[in-house]
């Protein structure tokens, strides 16, 4: 299944697929492949979803993707998704399938919608003029789904023959012509159809060039002349006479085939655009929007800060029963409950101490660990693709386009990043957005600076203990945010006139679609999708962290220690000169930052079994006696090194070892100097 | 009287515009905003000019370009 962006190519596939797969990414790319099955008349269909594209060009990864899948693996069919509400770009890329193979179905999809507009469309001469079947559907409707199935089949058995029309270029088919015969003399490129390899080398395509680089290098210096000749004897770019060419195709193709009745009030996409695009309300609700939908996820999540306001408004039981009830606090009392049950059934059954405590602690809890962030990135992925799918993301992203370059990136990296303050991992994910690599790599280096929920919960620990008066907790919070953040600009200016010298931030564009309510079925499963994926691929490595850390923090030279005389602890005292420069050398401390490398909510834990305190409130207060303290650790907790399952996501978008490290060192100097400045200058203060 | 086309980011707002030429940077650059249907004597219109990316309507779909791109994008008045 091939389609342009905003097609409603995944609705498609989620409804025609009940049974939804993962497999992987695609090869060698950090693109994500679905496949599916439908069941048709007995016999089982593979569906596979290629990545959506406005072309099937090279000049994204998700490009070369889809045609290199149509090319070397030869679907038996393929059905490209044309938008009715939006035909002639998405046409673009049915042409350029057409190009690649003939057996192809066109499934107009918004039927329902086009209808409602008055856009009435000739599917039968659509038809006749591409030369392949032509099914109107509604994704969302669930309409003429069993029609394009079956003719998907059909075409894919050979029942119905397609020929495809062929795009012809008028002039430019001589320059066609002239390569094609080079071409043949080029044995290796095989697999790729002849006229279509012309036309793309004349066009420009970085990765057939890089191929015949390898292979026929001697054909490269034709390409070039024949491509000069262009320009003089036509007068304009190869790709610009090619892409016009097909668009007047395609223009053609629209008046032949499409009728609009007189569409006189303006749409409800123009009417909330006004606003929302508007330069003085856009912005404003905008930023309440993307508040809105982070208050919502802190406080499904965490209980904060509705447990906030509660507390506030004096309703002291409402506030405890949010925080318990969040899902963070349920599942946290789940996994403390199982800990404890293993711990004592094992003991009954006779098992040996150290292994019950092996299970309970390391394994049971560490299992916990894992799962506890689950619906963390859960939420926050669903608020992502609601606000991707319904269109106001791309709304966003034009609101925030200046302010985004003030610090280097453009629109679009905005709303991945604000996604940061709810959790970094689908945060940094979500920088697959940008398709400028030097963008993406700026927005994932940055990310982990802005603080994520748990950091938060640990900032706000420690903010009650130090006050009881809500109005310098909240001032308290609010300066360690804006520590944070301030840094993250500077850190993107440093970055920017070092490392990435030369790069600006690329150049916005980006398509608004109409307005799309979301169908939530498909958004919790993608969101489910994604999560999973992740701990799939993370859980191990972060269940075995943890499983570690619990040894270290309660096992040292002489054995079983807890936690004084563990290994953390002969850490922590390593540590504690370098801490006192902050205010902070105590080995309670420092074993606090050792746990939170696997979780940043592990700190307050840690710093509960090392005080020896029945609450957290207690074993903050026990460590951190003075406000130049209690910030310079608050600021430190909320910019030293992400957490592991961070870590791994920024490895596995990056793909490089020595960028995470960076990023850790970075990250740790920067903790380190932020808390020694800060200590220093409140002591003065105060 | 001889007008020259002027760059897409100096239009007016509502008027239809016909595109006359892209000024590539690079190979990639021109490229992007050919495929999405700003092609030569394609008929477009700005629908904003709020301060920040310039959103216009093409082939019946809304794009927001940067200041970047509609620079490059040169346009003339489309005459009756």
């Amino acid at each position: 299944m091939a389609g342009s962006p905003n097609v409603g190519k995944s609705t498609l596939f989620n409804v025609l697929t009940g049974k939804k797969l993962h497999v992987g990414n695609w090869p060698g790319k950090t693109i994500e492949r679905y496949e599916g099955f439908i069941n048709f008349e007995g016999n089982r269909i593979r569906v596979v979803d290629l990545p959506g594209t406005y072309s099937l060009g090279a000049v994204s990864d998700e490009e070369i993707v889809a045609r290199e899948f149509i090319v070397k693996e030869k679907p038996d069919v393929v059905i490209v998704i044309v938008n009715m509400l939006e035909f002639q770009p998405s046409m673009y890329l049915a042409l350029q399938v057409l190009e690649l193979t003939g057996k192809v179905v066109i499934a107009l999809n918004k039927a329902d919608a086009a209808l409602k507009r008055g856009i009435h469309i000739r599917a039968s001469r659509l038809s006749r003029e591409l030369g392949v079947p032509v099914v109107e559907i509604s994704a969302l409707k669930r309409m003429g789904l069993r029609e394009l199935v079956k003719v998907a089949y059909d075409v894919a058995r050979g029942k119905i023959r397609t020929s495809p029309r062929r795009v012809e270029y008028g002039a430019f088919e001589y320059y066609i012509r002239d390569l094609k015969r080079v071409l043949e003399d080029c044995k290796a490129i095989g697999e790729y159809p002849l006229r279509w390899l012309a036309i793309r080398l004349l066009e420009g395509d970085r990765e057939l060039e890089e191929l015949l680089k390898k292979r026929c290098s001697s054909v490269l210096e034709d390409v070039a002349n024949i491509r000069r000749r262009v320009e003089e004897e036509l007068g304009s770019s190869p790709e610009t006479f090619v892409i016009g060419r097909r668009y007047e195709i395609i223009s053609r193709l629209y008046r032949y085939c499409i009728a609009l009745e007189e569409i006189s009030a303006p749409s409800f996409t123009e009417k909330v655009d006004d606003v929302l695009l508007h330069p003085v309300y856009g912005p404003l609700i905008s930023l309440v929007m993307l508040i809105s939908t982070l208050v919502a996820v802190f406080s499904v999540n965490t209980g904060f800060p509705l447990n906030v306001v509660f507390e506030v408004l004096g309703w002291e039981d409402l506030a405890s029963f949010v925080e318990d009830n969040s899902l963070t606090g349920l599942l946290g009392m789940a996994f403390d409950v199982a800990a404890s049950i293993a711990y004592s059934s094992l003991l009954s059954l006779g098992a040996p101490r150290w292994f019950a405590e092996l299970v309970s602690g390391g394994v049971i809890s560490g299992v916990g660990g894992v799962l506890s962030f689950f619906p963390l990135i859960l939420t926050v992925y669903i608020a992502f693709g609601f606000l991707e799918d319904s269109g106001l993301f791309a709304r966003i992203a034009v609101v925030t386009d200046r302010l985004a370059r003030r610090v280097g990136l453009s629109g679009k990296a905005v709303l991945p990043l604000i996604l940061g303050f709810g959790c970094n991992v689908p945060s940094i994910l979500g920088t697959r957005v940008l398709e400028e690599e030097r963008e993406r790599l700026l927005a994932m280096l940055i990310d982990p600076l802005i603080p994520c929920q748990a950091r938060l919960f640990v900032i706000l620990v420690v903010a009650s203990a130090v006050t009881h008066n809500y109005l310098v907790q909240a001032l308290f919070v609010f300066s360690v945010y804006t520590v944070s953040l301030l840094l993250l600009v500077a850190v993107s200016f440093l970055l920017r006139a070092s490392v990435l010298k030369g790069y600006e931030p690329p150049d916005l564009l980006i398509e608004l679609p109409p307005y799309h309510r979301p169908s939530f079925r498909v958004l919790s499963w993608y969101a489910w999708d994604h999560g999973m994926h992740f701990i799939k691929k993370a859980g191990v490595v972060i269940l075995s962290l943890s499983i570690v850390m619990w040894f270290l923090v309660n096992h040292g030279p002489g054995g079983a220690a807890a936690p004084s005389g563990s290994f953390a602890y002969f850490l922590g005292l390593a540590l504690v000169p370098l801490g006192s420069l902050a205010g902070l050398g105590d080995w309670r401390i420092m074993l606090a930052f050792e746990a939170g490398f696997v979780a940043k909510e592990g700190m307050i834990s840690a710093l509960m079994i090392a005080s020896q305190s029945p609450n957290s409130l207690m074993a903050v207060s026990s460590v951190l006696s003075s406000i130049p303290q209690a910030m310079a650790f608050a600021i430190a907790a909320a910019i030293y090194t992400p957490c592991i399952p961070t870590l791994i996501a920024f490895y596995s978008e990056s793909k490089s070892l020595k960028l995470t490290f960076f990023m850790v060192a970075y990250e740790l100097l920067l903790a380190f100097a932020a808390a020694v400045l800060s200590y220093h200058f409140l002591e003065l203060l105060f | 009287m001889i007008c020259m086309p002027f760059p897409l980011s100096e239009a007016p707002e509502n008027v239809p515009l016909r595109i006359v030429e892209i000024r590539a940077r690079g190979r990639g650059q021109a490229r992007r905003l050919l495929e999405i249907g700003l092609t030569p004597s394609a008929v477009v219109r700005v629908v904003s000019k709020a301060p920040g990316p310039i959103i216009v309507e093409v082939r019946g779909a809304r794009f927001a370009l940067s200041k970047g791109h509609a620079m490059r994008i040169l346009v003339d008045v489309v005459r009756e």
